[in-house]
């Protein structure tokens, strides 16, 4: 039986001041810790237990990079054994066959190897330094992610000019930018760009073949500080930037060869390049040269700065396959549910796991095994946590948005547990970011939407939202469903998601 | 069928009028608590240093917010909050009050909590003075520190004391430089354009924990160990090379082996196989 809703404009809301979002995510019980049990792993004694790097490795065994350059192994007894020390602000960790895992430290991507089999690396092997370094505190490095290509990717932050540059650097200087190299040595960066790449491949993201053996090539420009370097499960390479200058929100890019990603400051290291400084030119050339992001973390109702991605693996059920983010400044995790329209992979951000038990500073994730996910924290200057909080994978999923796609005329919006119809309400407004040199954006060009029809399935998992107006392109889509509730009276956890349209239209 | 239709107008002024405390909670945590803690500063002031300068300036802080300049040194420049508006601005600067109501300003901690004597051997990359930003520091048996930079691959300082002092670096988040503890006996001058001719491929690490690096200089592989050796120290190396090498040595360092003429070192591939360089310290 199909039960057909007609609205008439479920829209109430007038084009925001910018007011606190009342996000849905702020139930008055704690319908999350409820739904998931979490609890603390306990980190080795003695040290900064903040998380640079965290994978399981195929022994099933937990290692984690430190912040101060330590690597330890979780041991099947629980205890903790030291495998490497002294890196230098290693930001990611992969396991790379037995006895081995590669670590992405701000000096290099270096292979941690124990060739005699004791437990303990023996061997650090450099496999890609061709990089610059200016010493600036904001050049952090991050991965590797392999790719299905079975090459290593890695991403380069920008320095920031909330400091200047070492007298000594490594790598040959650019001379393309407003501030002089003195200036910069001598700390002065008014003129140098709030954020700025003035040595080979800050801000882009570099993919080193073979595993990280072979050739490195410059793969995407247009990052500013790509705290999350992952691939998806169809081998899509999924990098999060961080809101900022030409980041009106934290967008999620989904990058292929060649592409920019938006920040002007890295297209210096386009082979070629012949346009002088990036911050000179237009913003419409900028934006016709840019890459549109596939999904926006709402600065805010999301997340200010998210960071690795991790794909769910099969004991999460009807989350199997969707990629879930962490973030930094919110007790919150957030899901993307991404599909291809007209050529581009886009979707939908969902807050998950928004709860005050799991804290802030959500900066690591992986999943064990047994499908529990882990995440680890860390903070460095900034709002954040430490230690690792473990989340089972839950025995059944709670009641939550399960995913959204879009449709020739809109929504088609699936959840966990059939719903209860008199709890149902859909809000729909669209907005979106300046795309411009200033930090952050407010939401722009905000707007209601009006429904024209609610279509549930007969299962009661499915409502088909038709738009009484045409889906723009370049809008995020809001769908928030404020006080929904399955048919079995709970609540629908996270009942919000935003959609990103880049396409409206499938291609024929 | 539900049926919800309003006036525009009346809602927009409601919601703005429902500015509160409570959203002022909210604003806080979705727009500044990622460089704004209640009592101790990270990226910029608390809450506790805010109230002080601007409890009774609501005025101010909201033109501040709007038009923030860079005030401090090496702290960022706050990116403006124009967006939130006036009324926003009012909520948050009320919140921020409130939240701090109580609270002390917590000391940025002036040593490490995590301080330790060094393990010796022991190895840590790290910012370090007077180096390029690829440093290895190595703490020797007994009480020799040295510094090879990566950069260039080249042994650049020797210190004789405590290994390193962190905290500053760690503090700021990379802002600065670990200190080298004790004396510096040696540091040698940068020369970027050594970097061209080398290419850094790691270390090994034997029983002791004493590092081996290896690396390329002018298409010779280098395998280079650095014990003390007396009041000094030895560097030993294994290079695989086809052609004679030549080395610049510094005053301190002299070769049982070789040619050397002023300050260079001319070594056969045969040489090269197995040599040792001396270096003498105070």
């Amino acid at each position: 039986m199909i039960i057909p809703l007609l609205f008439l404009s479920a829209t109430i809301a007038a084009p925001n001041p910018p007011t606190a979002a009342k996000s849905a995510a702020v139930p008055a019980k704690d319908g999350w810790a409820e739904a998931f049990a979490l609890s603390q792993v306990e980190v080795p004694a003695g040290i900064d237990d903040q998380v640079g790097g965290l994978a399981f490795l195929d022994d099933g065994r937990l290692a984690v990079a430190f912040h101060r350059g330590e690597v330890f192994i979780r041991q099947t007894d629980g205890s903790w054994k030291q495998f490497a020390e002294g890196l230098h602000e290693p930001l990611g960790l992969l396991p790379d066959g037995k006895g081995a895992l590669i670590v992405m430290q701000r000096p290099e991507l270096t292979r941690l190897e124990d060739t005699n089999n004791d437990g303990k690396a023996d061997r650090y092997r450099t496999l890609w330094d061709d990089f610059g370094m200016t010493g600036n505190y904001h050049e952090f490095a991050f991965g590797p992610a392999r790719g299905p290509d079975g090459a290593l990717y890695v991403a380069l932050n920008l320095a920031s000019s909330g400091a200047g540059v070492f007298k000594e650097i490594r790598g040959t200087w650019s001379e393309i930018g407003q501030a002089s190299r003195q200036q910069l040595m001598s700390g002065q960066t008014k003129t140098a760009g709030r954020m700025y790449s003035r040595v080979p491949y800050r801000g882009c993201i570099m993919r080193i073949a073979d595993g990280g053996r072979g050739a490195a090539e410059l793969y995407a420009t247009g990052f500013r500080s790509p705290n999350g370097i992952g691939f998806d499960a169809q081998g899509r390479l999924l990098v999060n930037d961080n809101q900022g200058d030409w980041r009106g929100s934290s967008p999620l890019q989904v990058v292929t060869k060649g592409s920019f990603n938006g920040h002007p400051a890295s297209l210096v290291w386009t082979p070629g390049w012949d346009k002088g400084d990036p911050l000179a030119l237009p913003v419409d050339e900028l934006e016709k040269r840019r890459q549109a992001p596939g999904g926006v973390f709402i600065q805010g109702e999301l997340s200010n700065s998210p960071t690795q991605p991790a794909v769910f693996p099969k004991s999460w059920g009807a989350l199997a396959g969707q990629v879930v983010f962490g973030e930094m400044n919110a007790a919150r995790l957030v899901r993307f549910v991404g599909e291809d329209i007209g050529g581009v992979h886009q979707g939908a951000m969902i807050p998950f796991l928004d709860t005050k038990a799991l804290r802030n500073g959500n900066h690591r994730l992986a999943f064990a095994p047994d499908g529990a996910l882990h995440v680890g924290k860390t903070h460095l200057s900034w709002a954040g946590n430490n230690g690792i909080v473990r989340i089972e994978a839950p025995k059944a999923l709670p009641a939550l948005i399960e995913s959204v796609h879009l449709t020739a005329t809109g929504f088609e919006v699936r959840f966990t547990e059939a719903i209860d119809l008199a709890s149902y309400q859909v809000s729909l407004r669209r907005f979106r970011y300046l795309y411009h040199v200033r930090y952050g954006s407010p939401k722009t060009d905000e707007a209601p939407l009006l429904v024209r029809s609610n279509i549930l399935s007969k299962d009661r998992r499915t409502m088909a939202i038709e738009l009484g107006e045409p889906i723009r392109e370049g809008f995020i889509h809001e769908l928030s469903f404020p006080g929904i509730r399955s048919a079995a009276g709970e609540e629908i956890l996270g009942p919000v998601a935003y959609y990103q349209v880049v396409k409206s239209q499938r291609t024929r | 069928m539900r049926l919800r239709c309003s006036t525009f107008a009346p809602l927009l002024a409601l919601s703005v009028a429902l500015v509160s405390a409570q959203d002022g909670k909210l604003l806080y945590e979705q727009n500044c608590a990622a460089c704004h803690l209640p009592n101790q500063m990270v990226v910029g002031p608390s809450l506790v240093e805010i109230t002080k300068l601007y409890q009774k300036k609501p005025q101010e802080f909201i033109a501040w917010s709007i038009q923030p300049v860079k005030k401090r040194a090496g702290v960022i420049e706050m990116p403006s909050m124009a967006h939130l508006g006036e009324a926003n601005l009012r909520a948050v600067h009320g919140y921020m009050i409130t939240a701090s109501r109580g609270l002390k300003e917590k000391p940025v901690a002036k040593k490490d909590l995590l301080v330790r004597p060094a393990r010796r051997p022991e190895i840590q990359r790290m910012f370090l003075p007077n180096v390029g930003p690829a440093a290895i520091a190595v703490a020797l048996p007994g009480d020799l520190n040295y510094c090879f930079d990566a950069g260039d691959c080249r042994l650049r300082t020797i210190w004789r004391g405590d290994f390193l002092d962190c905290w500053d670096y760690y503090k700021s988040n990379g802002k600065a430089f670990a200190i080298l503890l004790g004396q510096t006996l040696l540091n040698l001058p940068a020369d970027e354009s050594l970097q061209k001719r080398v290419k850094f491929l790691g270390y090994t690490v034997d029983a002791a924990g004493l590092p081996t690096f290896e690396y390329e200089r002018d298409g010779a592989r280098f395998r280079e160990t650095i014990v003390a050796d007396g009041k000094g120290l030895a560097r030993r190396f294994e290079v695989t090379a086809t052609k004679p090498i030549t080395l610049t040595l510094d005053a301190a360092t002299t070769c049982a082996s070789g040619v050397t003429v002023q300050d260079k070192l001319t070594l056969t591939p045969a040489e090269a196989k197995s040599f040792t360089l001396t270096v003498r310290l105070p």
